[in-house]
């Protein structure tokens, strides 16, 4: 494996190189948080359906399992294709499962390498792309950002909560202000 | 085995790595199933970078001890286990570790396996070896037969024959060549077959003469073409030496010279150029040919293709039309019709023989058929003479070309169309020179000893010059014409300038020596008139001579206005013209006890000739005649569309609608001088001549409005 050690840590803190060294990486961990959080501070994260689908609300619980893929059916009875918006995924994930993205789709992997049947999320960045698929496959299920859903489809309120409710789930998040 | 196993890891790694990085598990599934299938496959472990396992695929018997499997950093071997670890990486991005296990097991037990079969296997071959020999030997030889046969059908020109023996080894290789050659050389034969076809087609087709010539000189190619330039059957010069038949005698030996020449060489001047040469007809006539030639060499031989065209019909065209051009060349260069006559003839005779050529004109007025131009070998110029019954008369007749023989001029005669006149032709060539379809005389060529000197050709160019000279001949009358006409004209306008340096000094007598002694009889009647003013005699000459001059004064300014085709003109204020001649008559405006209203706007302007102030004048002098005592005149003016009218009106007698017009005629009877007269002509005369018009008009309620309508410039 590889050791995390680099060529010049054997130079004294003091040594100009060494200092730039420092101070550029602590800069750039800076402006990386600084990114980070303001990723944070964005808007709602719509659910949306098929506006086919009858189901207008769906609980959190139901969420979890359609996106940890234990739950693969609606309630009607329609295979769930599970579609995920990169990079909201990331905050979606963390909401929702608690989990990082990379460890969702790692879960995936074990799911794949189990035998087990399993249909992961379909992975799509361009919003407009995202809803246009949405509108094709009748058992879709997307989360986007809600400023995003220009499209004619159907969005569904989580817990009783509507998307512009103040204790929806994937409520808009005040800059530096994160949910508990 | 590690290769393998090291593959395997490969794939399965970078599909995980794929599913994370780029979030697409299309590979990573389909590397699933794939390792499925892979029954040596015992396991695969996923090992996150956070140390997670974060996925297992296992296919071992036993359970499988993670902790030992996770303890290892390089390949290793346990329990027929090859086992081994690879990082999973995606896009420079670590995402941790592969550990798979590979089962040796499989091979291991073929190994066992083989060793014991070797025995039996070795003994089973040794036996089976003998065998083979016999059948193999019989096998091999079969086909290796069948391939000789059918190469040596081959040989004999059967092309059909194919091998249908083909066993799986080398025989049947070189057996299924032969078929492809086989095949090969049918379908080269077929192309050539057709190429050869085509060669036919083009060569008899051909409208050129294609001749080929063998190294001894002979003839060994004569297409249909040929046959037909030179006359020869292909059959009849097949083998013959080509210069013997078809290069006149005397080109002989030089053409012989060059042909030795070029199979010696195999190059020659002649080869790949236009050469113009002489070609000998069967029948013994020479005529022009145009000849390329090409060379190859075919088995080791040279081999000359002659392509020849006949151009005696070119030939004869390019001197035809240089004649033409020629022809009209000398139109343009001909300053006289004589000249051009010459020069005609001289061109002529480059294309066709001219011994006896003329050229005959008929003057319809005089009636007479002279001959401007004139050369032959019996006869002398004729004198212009009338109208006789010879073939130039005929052809005037009928306006047709004539193109005849003696035979035929003999039946003309016979049949009454004409005598026979001067001596007789055998060849008669003659075209009429037409304008605009009437005859205006002849060309003509004949001959008196050769029966074939001329053609049709030759009447096609003799029909192209009499357009010629029948278009000279008109031009040349009319500029005669046009000269006499220009005299004409120009004695004619001589007489008309006299005329009319007649009239100007009439009119300068009119208006000088006679109107100023005209002044003076009436100046002096005048005064003969305040001393004896009862005397009737002095009355009547005094208004005679007032009148006499007033006519002379009208006279000089009708014939001003008369003469004058466009008149000067310049802005004009009318208020100021009106009122100035109010002024002229104020005296008999105040006799007559008149009031006179100007109505007309002072900034009022008009473009015209100062001479419109005879209008007013007229106008306002008739008025104050004719409105009733103590009445008054009105003068105002009214603007309409592009027009300006000025109306004086007088309050007087109504002129009767049936004199309206006739007020403004010229009236030069003296006896009537009391009328209107002359002075409203003039009137009308004047306005008209500014473009506008004058009339009269009844005025409300009594009296007269006598109008002038003037355009505004």
């Amino acid at each position: 494996m590889k050791t995390n050690g680099t060529p010049n840590s054997s130079l004294p803190w003091w040594w100009p190189s060494e200092m730039v060294r420092i101070i550029s990486s602590t800069l750039r961990q800076g402006i990386l948080v600084l990114i980070s959080l303001a990723g944070l501070a964005l808007g709602q994260i719509a659910i949306v359906v098929h506006p086919d689908n009858p189901i207008e609300s769906i609980s959190r619980e139901e969420l979890e399992h359609f996106y940890n893929g234990s739950l693969t059916q609606f309630p009607d009875g329609t295979t769930v294709v599970l579609v995920e918006h990169n990079p909201t995924a990331d905050r979606f994930y963390q909401i929702l499962l608690n989990k990082s993205y990379i460890k969702v789709k790692k879960q995936w992997i074990r799911y794949v390498f189990s035998g087990r049947t399993a249909n992961p999320p379909e992975e799509i960045s361009n919003t407009l792309k995202l809803q246009e698929f949405v509108l094709a496959n009748r058992g879709a299920i997307a989360f986007l950002p809600y400023e995003d859903v220009t499209i004619n489809v159907k969005f569904l309120a989580v817990d009783g909560h509507n998307v512009s409710h103040e204790h929806y789930l994937f409520a808009d998040t005040k800059l530096f202000t994160q949910q508990p | 085995m590690v290769e393998r196993l090291n593959s395997t890891a490969e794939l399965i790694a970078l599909s995980t790595g794929v599913a994370l990085g780029l979030n697409s598990y299309d590979a990573i599934k389909e590397s699933f199933e794939w390792l499925e299938q892979d029954t040596s496959i015992v396991y695969v472990l996923l090992l996150g970078d956070d140390g997670e396992l974060f996925a297992s695929y296992d296919n071992s018997d036993a359970p499988l001890d993670t902790a030992e499997i996770l303890s290892h950093y390089s390949v290793y071997e346990s329990d027929e286990i090859l086992h081994g670890s690879i990082p999973i990486k995606f896009q420079g991005n670590n995402y941790g570790l592969l550990y798979i296990g590979y089962s040796l097991s499989p091979m291991h037990h073929r190994i066992e396996r083989s060793t014991s079969l070797a025995l039996l296997i070795g003994f089973t071959i040794l036996i089976l070896g003998v065998l083979l020999a016999y059948l193999g030997g019989a096998y091999v030889t079969l086909p290796i037969k069948e391939l000789q046969t059918a190469a040596t059908k081959m040989a004999e020109g059967n092309h059909d024959i194919r091998i249908k023996h083909q066993p799986n080894d080398e025989v049947g290789d070189l057996a299924r060549a032969f078929n492809t050659m086989a095949e090969n050389i049918d379908s080269v034969l077929a192309e050539l077959k057709e190429s050869e076809q085509k060669f036919r087609n083009v060569t008899e087709s051909a409208g050129d003469a294609i001749i080929g010539m063998d190294d001894e000189a002979c003839i060994s190619f004569w297409n249909p073409a040929a046959e037909r330039i030179f006359g020869y059957e292909s059959d009849e010069v097949m083998g013959k030496v080509l210069h013997d038949l078809i290069v006149p005698e005397k080109y002989r030996d030089t053409a012989k010279m060059a042909v030795d020449n070029f199979f010696l060489t195999g190059s020659g001047s002649a080869l790949g150029k236009f050469l113009t040469l002489s070609g000998l007809h069967k029948d013994g006539i020479v005529f022009p040919v145009e000849l390329t030639l090409s060379a190859a060499k075919v088995h080791n031989k040279w081999l000359a293709i002659g392509v020849i065209r006949d151009i005696t019909d070119r030939v004869r065209h390019e001197k035809m039309r240089k004649g033409l051009y020629d022809i009209t060349n000398a139109y343009t260069r001909s300053t006289s019709l004589e000249e051009l006559f010459t020069n005609i003839h001289t061109t002529l005779g480059e294309i066709m023989d001219v011994s006896n050529f003329f050229i005959a004109t008929y003057d319809a007025q005089t009636q007479l058929l002279s001959f401007p131009y004139f050369v032959d070998e019996k006869d002398e110029k004729p004198d212009p003479q009338p109208l006789r019954h010879g073939l130039t008369e005929y052809i005037l007749r009928t306006r047709k070309p004539i193109f005849i023989n003696e035979d035929e001029i003999r039946s003309l005669a016979q049949q009454g169309e004409i005598d026979l006149v001067g001596p007789p032709s055998v060849q008669f060539l003659g075209v009429p020179l037409l304008l605009e379809h009437e005859p205006i005389g002849t060309i003509t060529v004949q001959s008196y000893s050769d029966e074939s000197c001329y053609d049709l050709d030759d009447l096609a160019v003799l029909e192209y010059v009499s357009h010629q000279v029948a278009y000279a001949i008109i031009k040349r009358r009319d500029a005669d014409a046009l000269q006499a006409s220009e005299e004409k004209y120009r004695v004619l306008s001589n007489k008309l300038e006299q005329s009319n340096q007649m009239k100007d000094m009439l009119l300068d007598i009119i208006t000088h020596d006679l109107k100023n002694p005209a002044g003076v009889i009436s100046g002096v009647t005048e005064m003969l008139s305040n001393e004896y003013p009862d005397d009737e005699m002095i009355k009547m000459i005094r208004s005679s001579s007032e009148n006499l001059l007033k006519v002379i004064t009208n006279a000089t300014t009708l014939s001003k206005v008369s003469m004058d085709e466009s008149i000067k003109k310049k802005e004009l204020e009318v208020f100021v013209i009106v009122q100035e001649i109010l002024d002229g008559f104020a005296t008999a405006l105040k006799q007559n006890d008149i009031r006179v209203e100007n109505n007309i706007d002072p900034e009022q302007k008009i473009l015209a000739n100062p001479i419109i102030e005879e209008v007013f004048k007229n106008y306002i002098s008739n008025a104050i005649k004719y409105a009733a005592h103590g009445k008054k005149i009105v003068i105002d003016t009214e603007t309409k569309d592009d027009n300006i009218f000025i109306y004086v009106r007088d309050f007087g007698t109504t002129i009767l609608e049936e004199n309206r017009e006739a007020v403004f005629v010229r009236n030069l009877q003296l006896g009537k001088t009391e009328g209107r007269g002359l002075g409203l002509a003039i009137v009308k005369r004047i306005a008209q001549s500014h473009g506008g018009e004058a009339w009269v008009e009844p005025n409300q309620p009594t009296g007269n409005s006598f109008v002038l309508q003037l355009p505004i410039a």
